[in-house]
């Protein structure tokens, strides 16, 4: 069966920097993920990653680093399928007192 | 005109003193916490425009990286300047520049790499997985679709297991499987026994795959989770060096004519040193080390001086006047060129206003200490402390501030003096309060 593409949009304030963002087995992180930064406005990271999936729900993790705690961004990732999101509204990425911000769900139920 | 309305513009944007590439002020310039970005800053005070451009903001947790900034002043008297003319520096003009290694855990090295490993593994499987997954569930839809009635469920099926999303939704939408019309009761009745054994078997299928690849994103969710509670931390650690130039006039004595008085002077002054910032949490350290040439220039007293020339005809006479700034020299004043060394120490520490880190508030305490003065009588060592407060948004490009400083805590330029001239002051009496204005292309933000 054919790997599935998604396409990811995560959106930062100045002093945030993601670092990893991960569907199953699909990874960008550092180098790739720095090549998505938008050249429109560098708070934005766009791309697609490709995935094995054979189940219903996807794992989805994202991270990154922050200058402040309290800094907020979001994300959202659509599948390239059906152009459908896989949550209903943004998701928040909140920078902690450890300076990173993270995401993770293990059964993210994919949109048909 | 045309400067004016630049000024006016300017002045409601900017304060006093400008910005070098370091990121907070005190009394005599930049501190030594790098501001990460490229920024502008003008400053009316001193008709001074200053520029910056580095890559600091790009490396921002990455793990090592090589950084690099320049950072360019100029100033003209008749007020905003050009920064470089001809490729070569323009009076009072100075060019700055830093070269180093940017050093954080974004993603830890070891943790980094356990993580490609797992995945590695993890990709490893699911491919493997979704093979066997995908073979397991096709004999099953041939196992249970045997003999010429089911040929078209067994057809079906096939091919919409082929065109389905994942084998997951394959399975899910089995529920909703109903015959296709003009199909007869009997036949109808197989392909439903047949459904649900597909179901079953399919679900078990997936089941297992479930379980199997369970452990390896157990342990990939643990991997990124303690990447994601270690604490954050950016180390730069920099060789800064630069070089200036500015123009000015001495009066060694009083000639006629007049004008031959004044000799024109250029001071080229130069920097080379070492520097590191530390970030931990929202706390900077930075510190700077460095070799700096300067003048007693400061410690001389400018004067103007005016030169009429008079010019009669007849019963009238015509009177022409020019100033000239300048600054008496004697044997007992005289203008020298002093090398020393500098050293620099902040500590930045950012508090949000806000839960939303909308309003923010920098803190800096800082030291600023000349030592191994080369000519102490001259420019004798000293030592400034002082703290600025500043206070930004989160989207401004605006850093307002204000610093308190006790400049030249022991007083050592008043002790150079005659005994009877000092002024010994008690330190209260002797605080500097300076307000800080800075425009940035970029955020403040950045400088985190």
């Amino acid at each position: 069966m054919p790997k599935l593409t998604f396409k990811f949009k995560i959106n930062v304030v100045d002093g945030m920097r993601p670092k990893q963002i991960r569907i199953n087995d699909g990874q960008k992180k550092d180098k790739e993920l720095d090549d998505c930064q938008s050249t429109e406005d560098p708070n934005v990271f766009e791309g697609e990653i490709i995935a094995t999936v054979i189940l219903t729900t996807v794992e989805v993790s994202v991270s990154g680093v922050g200058a402040l705690s309290g800094l907020t961004g979001s994300f959202n990732i659509t599948l390239k399928a059906n152009d459908k999101k896989l949550f209903k509204e943004d998701q928040e990425l909140k920078v902690n007192d450890g300076n990173r911000f993270s995401f993770f769900k293990k059964q993210v139920k994919l949109p048909q | 005109m045309k400067n004016s309305v630049l000024i006016i513009i300017f002045s409601t944007l900017v304060i006093i003193k400008s910005l070098a590439q370091g990121l907070t002020k005190n009394a005599k310039g930049e501190g030594s916490v790098l501001f990460k970005g490229n920024h502008l800053t003008l400053d009316v005070a001193e008709s001074k425009i200053s520029f910056g451009l580095n890559n600091l903001q790009n490396k921002f947790g990455d793990n090592c990286g090589f950084v690099w900034g320049i950072n360019a002043n100029g100033k003209n008297e008749s007020g905003i300047t050009g920064l470089i003319g001809e490729g070569t520096v323009v009076p009072n003009a100075s060019l700055n520049g830093f070269i180093g290694v940017s050093i954080s855990n974004g993603i830890p090295k070891a943790l980094n790499n356990r993580l490609d490993k797992e995945l590695a593994s993890y990709r490893e499987l699911l491919e493997k997985l979704d093979i066997g997954s995908m073979e397991d569930i096709k004999k099953t839809i041939l196992m249970n679709t045997l003999g010429d009635d089911l040929k078209k469920l067994r057809e079906n099926q096939l091919k919409a297991l082929e065109n389905a999303l994942t084998q997951g939704f394959y399975i899910d939408n089995l529920k909703n499987f109903k015959s296709d019309e003009g199909t007869s009761d009997e036949i109808q009745k197989k392909e439903k026994s047949a459904i649900e054994k597909i179901t079953i078997s399919g679900k078990r299928i997936l089941a297992n795959v479930e379980k199997q690849q369970d452990k390896l994103s157990t342990d990939i969710q643990n991997t990124e989770n303690e990447i994601n509670t270690s604490n954050f931390f950016q180390h730069i650690i920099y060789l800064s060096g630069g070089a200036g130039s500015t123009s000015f006039k001495l009066v060694p004595q009083i000639k006629t004519p007049f004008s031959d008085s004044f000799i024109d002077t250029t001071f080229k002054s130069r920097n080379i040193g070492l520097g590191a910032n530390f970030l931990f949490k929202n706390i900077i350290i930075g510190v700077s080390y460095k070799y700096v040439l300067r003048n007693n220039l400061s410690t001389l007293k400018e004067k103007v001086y005016i030169i009429r020339t008079k010019s009669t005809n007849d019963n009238q006479s015509l009177i022409e006047e020019s100033k000239v700034s300048a600054y008496p020299v004697s044997e007992k004043k005289p203008y020298l060129e002093i090398p020393l060394n500098e050293l620099n120490f902040d500590i930045v520490f950012n508090r949000k206003l806000d839960d939303k880190s909308k309003n923010l508030l920098l803190i800096n305490p800082y030291i600023n200490a000349q030592v191994f003065s080369r000519n102490k009588l001259v420019i004798p060592n000293n030592l400034s402390i002082g703290c600025g407060l500043y206070y930004y948004k989160e989207s401004g490009k605006f850093l307002g501030g204000i610093y308190f400083e006790l400049p030249d805590v022991s007083q050592a330029y008043e002790k150079l003096k005659p005994v009877d001239d000092q002024k010994l002051l008690a330190p209260y009496k002797r605080v500097v309060i300076g307000l800080t204005g800075q425009m940035t292309i970029g955020s403040f933000l950045n400088l985190f």
